[in-house]
């Protein structure tokens, strides 16, 4: 595809980008806040897995089915910051979704908003792809909804074989990939995406930057030291052009270090700022304090009062706020925008310190090499300049203070639940009683020891499924205060597949779950509100049982019934074969729930044509699955 | 390989509808009543001249070229790359053509109005007619088509085996009769070349034809009257043959003949007029339900009042929100509603089909706290945390305080009451000579429905 000089003004779900990939087999999205489990739900799952169905005011058991069966054959991953609060709706979500807190071992913000998406191939036409996701949005129905955002994105075709070279080509994500799981406490939990990345090479035309918290010399690429990397023409003179909704406290040794780091000075500098009456200043969306703006002017960088406008096809009545944090570098010839997470703070980028910076946030963000189209420099050099007592300023901005548990994570393994946590300052262990909420609707109070192990707290207990339900999140209180933590559902692929449907009556999940995998090789499309299709509402086959109510073929009427359903339902076997292959674990699954279901309509069903043929189709999935792989294809 | 890299801005999204109106998680129940009083229909069908433009629009497009057939989700899917752009033509034309159309149900109307302003002086390019990317996607669920497809499946005759998608008798009758307004002669097909480009083939076909022609467009709430000959096909879809037809029509009758201004009156008039129907006793709890969960809402909406009159919005104190006489009122009747249920549902016995579990055990609790009136609010919080179905309303903080759970913003709004699609209906009957004349219709009918709810704002973060 040709690189486009212009940014695209268009949505983050759907691009030419994304379009004719496969299912999703996995991800990992990371974002600041607690993910907001209504939106997933109801907006941005449906969205990102391709769903057929969509919540309605109508039935939606085939919408909580298909987002079931999708779910449960991918493997999401989200990483936040700890200790946001998350949301009460939808808690089942978490028996599908990893959610990863930083923090583990230090003190560490998740700021990045990174998106690594994994697809399956289709039909051996099409191979397997990665899609990455740079931007600003969190995983907000208001990041959706109400902020403008900017992002940079690729799919980049796997090949079969791995490289060490490929994994080179992307600079700093892989290491930085691997700070992230340090933080979150399972440095496998990236591992698979590690993979991904030896199979295929980075674009060429562009870099990647990364923070990682922590105190770092200049031997390390994070923070603003990455800037130093970015090769820019060592001729000629130095502009810099920021556009961010929030400038943190930046003095003025941390202004002339960062500049430095592209043998820039402040003078070169120009930041978009909003005025007081500013629309956007009501809200109080975008942040900066008054002495921020004093060290800024006073030593040489240009404010300039930003208009709301970032792209040529915005409307006028787009309302929505900028949250896009964007730069640009001009150096000589050579023209960076730098496309990411950090806002233009010390947290950020690094502040000043002995020997180097400190940096408190993960970000992440691309740094893209133009030579024209749109610059965020030629715009700031048409507006005015912005006085201080004009801004829209804000008064100091106080950090909340710490409640004490900076770090937990839970898991679930289908027999236990084990938490591990992290207290400061005085390292005590959180109270002994543990609240735990299950698919039940209901909460139990656990009281068990906590053991010390390292730097963390540990504590586990029994939890059977059959005995006590799902559970999906725990509460734990440490100095009185109350921290609700998502359970991570750790159980293999064939106990989650047993699980009911969520949202849907317990006696529809076996025939939903018939439906959706009948449709998926090739039977007929169920909609929502639409009746259950013929032969899948196991109720009406049994109430057929009554002989009255049998079907009275003649003999030449039942061959023709049983012949026609047969040729339809070998449709579906061939469907299934193309893709069999006995590494794929899910599929030979299918198969097997194939013969459950076709030999269920065969001991159920009083029409003898559909009671033969769903035999006949039974014993082929038997046979096949017993040859296997490519013998089960050829039969 | 690098398929392919991109950089963008992301353009406005349609507002996400919140689709969590279930205060007390009792939608299920409301869904069931919804579908003995209105089957057939969905909460977005109401305007009958729709169904008829539907019916049209797939006549016309029954042979677009498809590779799979239409049972398939793929042979959908190509059908509907079909039915979106004429959906659109036609939103377009009312947008253009109406003088107001203040409640004409113009789904996506702010994108296609850009592009009616641009069509009106030159050619426009846009083939999404003004919808962002994102719009033109969810225009399958969002739209007309998705929202008067349960209509095409179950209605009398629209289509063959209920498909959604192959004209049947009725249906074929409505579409020859909007086939006609439109040539003003004998109807004509409109081929399609195997090669055309849906969008591209409707604009060159559709757009001019249906220029000026106001009496045929979707109506507005000021005039929904339908002309004779529609009523009177329409009337055998909704009204006149089968067992939901029947039950339809006595529905909509008995909404046209009651004065009241009670919405769980209509409902009792409603279940005595179906006395004798399979569903009498699931229906003889009707009035009950409808008032017992009115009353509970309605504490709900006067918690609302009173945060909205608190300047900061924070927390309130659940002993000083019972001090104010309005909620004390609510508190009495919701707990005289309760003792009503308990007493209804113990008379009318065990042979329910309908799962209350949820409704007497709110009841049971509500009952048990007699007239202590923090109890009760107590009890009605915590219902509504754990089991409504829906947006969470208030936070409940250290068991004694009440805290918004959504923005200042959003207490602009209210939580819905549970509403049976009778306003739907009505307004139909109206169209379909059920009901003489909108006048008719009880106020009460719409009362507390479909408020929409304005987004959070997202905290800050460094």
């Amino acid at each position: 595809m040709k690189n486009n000089p212009n940014p695209l003004w268009t949505s983050l779900y759907s691009s030419p980008c994304s379009r004719g990939t496969g299912s999703l087999k996995a991800a990992i999205f990371t974002t600041f806040e607690a993910p907001d489990t209504a939106f997933l739900v109801e907006d941005f799952l449906p969205e990102i897995l391709g769903l057929d169905r969509r919540l309605s005011d109508v039935s939606n058991e085939y919408f909580w089915a298909e987002l079931d069966d999708k779910l449960k054959r991918s493997n999401i991953t989200i990483i936040s910051s700890f200790g946001k609060e998350i949301s009460n709706d939808y808690k089942w979500l978490w028996k599908y979704i990893q959610n990863y807190s930083t923090g583990c071992n230090n003190k560490a913000i998740q700021h990045a908003k990174l998106w690594l998406i994994h697809r399956e191939g289709i039909n051996n036409d099409k191979p397997e792809t990665l899609e990455i996701h740079i931007s600003s949005a969190n995983l907000t129905k208001s990041a959706f909804e109400k902020q403008i955002q900017s992002t940079w994105r690729t799919v980049i075709s796997l090949s079969k074989e791995s490289a060490e070279s490929n994994r080179k080509s992307w600079g700093v994500l892989p290491l930085f990939l691997e700070e992230l799981g340090k933080s979150c406490g399972n440095c496998e939990l990236i591992d698979y995406f590690q993979d991904l990345l030896e199979k295929a090479k980075a674009p060429n035309d562009v870099t990647f930057l990364a923070s990682v918290p922590g105190t770092y010399n200049r031997r390390k690429p994070w923070g603003s030291h990455g800037l130093s990397k970015l090769k820019l023409d060592n001729r000629g003179s130095t502009k810099i052009g920021v556009l961010v909704p929030y400038v943190g406290n930046l003095n003025q040794k941390d202004l002339k270090y960062w500049t430095g780091e592209i043998d820039g000075n402040l003078d070169d500098l120009t930041l978009m700022w909003i005025d007081k009456n500013h629309p956007w200043a009501n809200d109080d969306n975008w942040k900066m304090q008054s002495k921020t703006f004093k060290n800024l002017s006073g030593n040489g960088a240009k404010i300039v009062k930003f208009d709301s406008i970032v792209h040529d096809e915005q409307p006028e009545w787009d309302n929505r706020w900028n949250h896009s944090k964007i730069y640009e570098i001009q150096k000589g010839n050579s023209r960076r925008i730098i496309v990411t997470s950090a806002n233009f703070s010390p947290s950020a980028w690094g502040k000043r310190v002995n020997n180097g910076i400190k940096i408190n946030n993960f970000e992440f963000g691309v740094v893209i090499r133009k030579k024209s189209g749109w610059s965020l420099i030629e715009k700031s050099e048409l507006l005015d300049e912005l006085i201080h007592d004009d801004a829209h300023l804000t008064d100091d901005i106080q950090e909340s203070p710490n409640k004490g548990l900076v770090w937990a994570l839970a898991k679930w393994d289908g027999q236990k639940i084990n938490v591990k946590a992290r207290t400061v300052p005085n390292n005590k262990h959180p109270n002994r009683t543990i609240t735990i909420f299950c698919d039940k609707k209901l909460t139990k109070n656990i009281e068990e020891m906590w053991q010390k192990e390292s730097k963390l707290w540990e504590w586990s207990t029994d939890w059977f499924q059959n005995k006590n339900g799902i559970p999906n999140s725990i509460l734990i209180n440490y100095n009185s205060h109350i921290t609700k933590i998502p359970l991570i559902d750790s159980r293999q692929y064939d106990e989650k597949e047993l699980d009911p449907i969520p949202e849907v009556d317990l006696e529809r999940s076996r025939e939903l779950k018939y439906a959706l995998l009948l449709e998926r090789y090739g039977g007929q499309f169920v909609n929502d509100a639409d009746e259950t299709p013929e032969y899948l509402d196991i109720e009406e086959i049994k109430s057929l049982k009554n002989p009255n109510n049998r079907n009275s073929n003649c003999e030449s009427d039942y061959s023709l019934s049983w012949l026609v359903q047969s040729r339809e339902w070998f449709t579906i076997i061939d469907n299934w074969a193309n893709k069999y292959d006995t590494s794929l674990y899910e599929i030979e699954k299918d198969g097997e729930k194939f013969i459950e279901y076709f030999s269920l309509i065969y001991k159920e069903s009083f029409d003898i044509g559909i009671s033969v043929a769903a035999k006949v189709v039974a014993e082929e999935f038997k046979m096949r699955i017993a040859k296997g792989g490519e013998n089960g294809k050829k039969s | 390989m690098v398929v392919s890299h991109e950089w963008l801005f992301t353009e406005p999204l349609e507002q996400i509808n919140i689709k969590r109106g279930d205060p007390l998680g009792w939608g299920d129940i409301a869904e069931k009543y919804s579908n003995m009083l209105a089957p057939g229909l969905s909460k977005r069908t109401y305007d009958a001249r729709w169904i008829t433009i539907l019916c049209w629009c797939i006549y016309v497009s029954k042979n677009a070229p498809r590779k799979d057939p239409l049972n398939t989700r793929n042979g959908q899917l190509e059908q509907y790359q079909w039915l979106r752009p004429l959906e659109l033509i036609w939103i377009a034309c009312a947008l253009s053509d109406h003088n107001d159309t203040k409640g004409v149900q113009l789904p996506g109307r702010r994108g296609v109005q850009k592009w009616v302003n641009v069509a009106k002086t030159k050619q426009a390019n846009d083939n999404k007619f003004g919808l962002s990317t994102d719009q033109w996607n969810r225009y399958r669920y969002n739209g007309i088509y998705g929202a008067y497809r349960v209509a095409l499946r179950k209605l009398h005759g629209l289509t063959k085996n209920g498909d959604g998608w192959t004209p049947d008798y009725v249906g074929i009758e409505l579409a020859n009769w909007m086939n006609k307004k439109l040539h003003e002669i004998e109807p004509e097909e409109i081929e399609i070349k195997p090669l055309s480009k849906p969008e591209t083939h409707w604009r060159n076909n559709i757009w001019n034809k249906l220029n000026n022609k106001t009496t045929i467009l979707p109506t507005s709430s000021s005039n929904i009257i339908l002309p004779k000959k529609e009523q009177k096909i329409l009337y055998k879809a909704l009204f006149c043959a089968g067992l939901e037809c029947e039950r339809r029509r006595i529905v909509a009758e008995t909404i046209g003949n009651v004065e009241t201004d009670e919405y769980s009156d209509l409902c009792l008039q409603i279940a005595k007029k179906l006395e004798n129907s399979d569903d009498r006793i699931d229906l003889a709890l009707l009035a009950s339900f409808s008032q017992f969960s009115d009353s509970a809402i309605d504490v709900f909406r006067e918690i609302i009042v009173i945060m909205r009159g608190n300047d900061e919005c924070t927390k309130i104190a659940i002993k000083t929100l019972v001090e104010d006489t309005n909620l004390l009122k609510k508190i009495c009747s919701v707990l005289d509603e309760a003792n009503e249920w308990l007493k209804k549902s113990t008379e009318i016995g065990i042979n329910i089909n309908i799962d209350f579990d949820s409704v007497n055990e709110l009841a049971k609790l509500i009952s048990n706290k007699n007239e202590d009136d923090i109890g009760i609010l107590k009890v009605l919080i915590n219902h509504h945390l754990k089991n409504g179905g829906g947006r969470k309303w208030f936070n409940l903080i250290d068991s004694d305080y009440l805290e918004p759970a959504i923005s200042i913003g959003g207490l602009n709004s209210k939580p819905n009451f549970y509403r049976f699609r009778l306003w739907q209906l009505a307004q139909m009957a109206v169209q379909c000579g059920v009901i003489k004349q909108i006048e008719d219709l009880p106020e009460v009918l719409r009362e507390g429905d479909d408020e929409e709810i304005p987004n959070e704002v997202m905290k800050y973060e460094e």
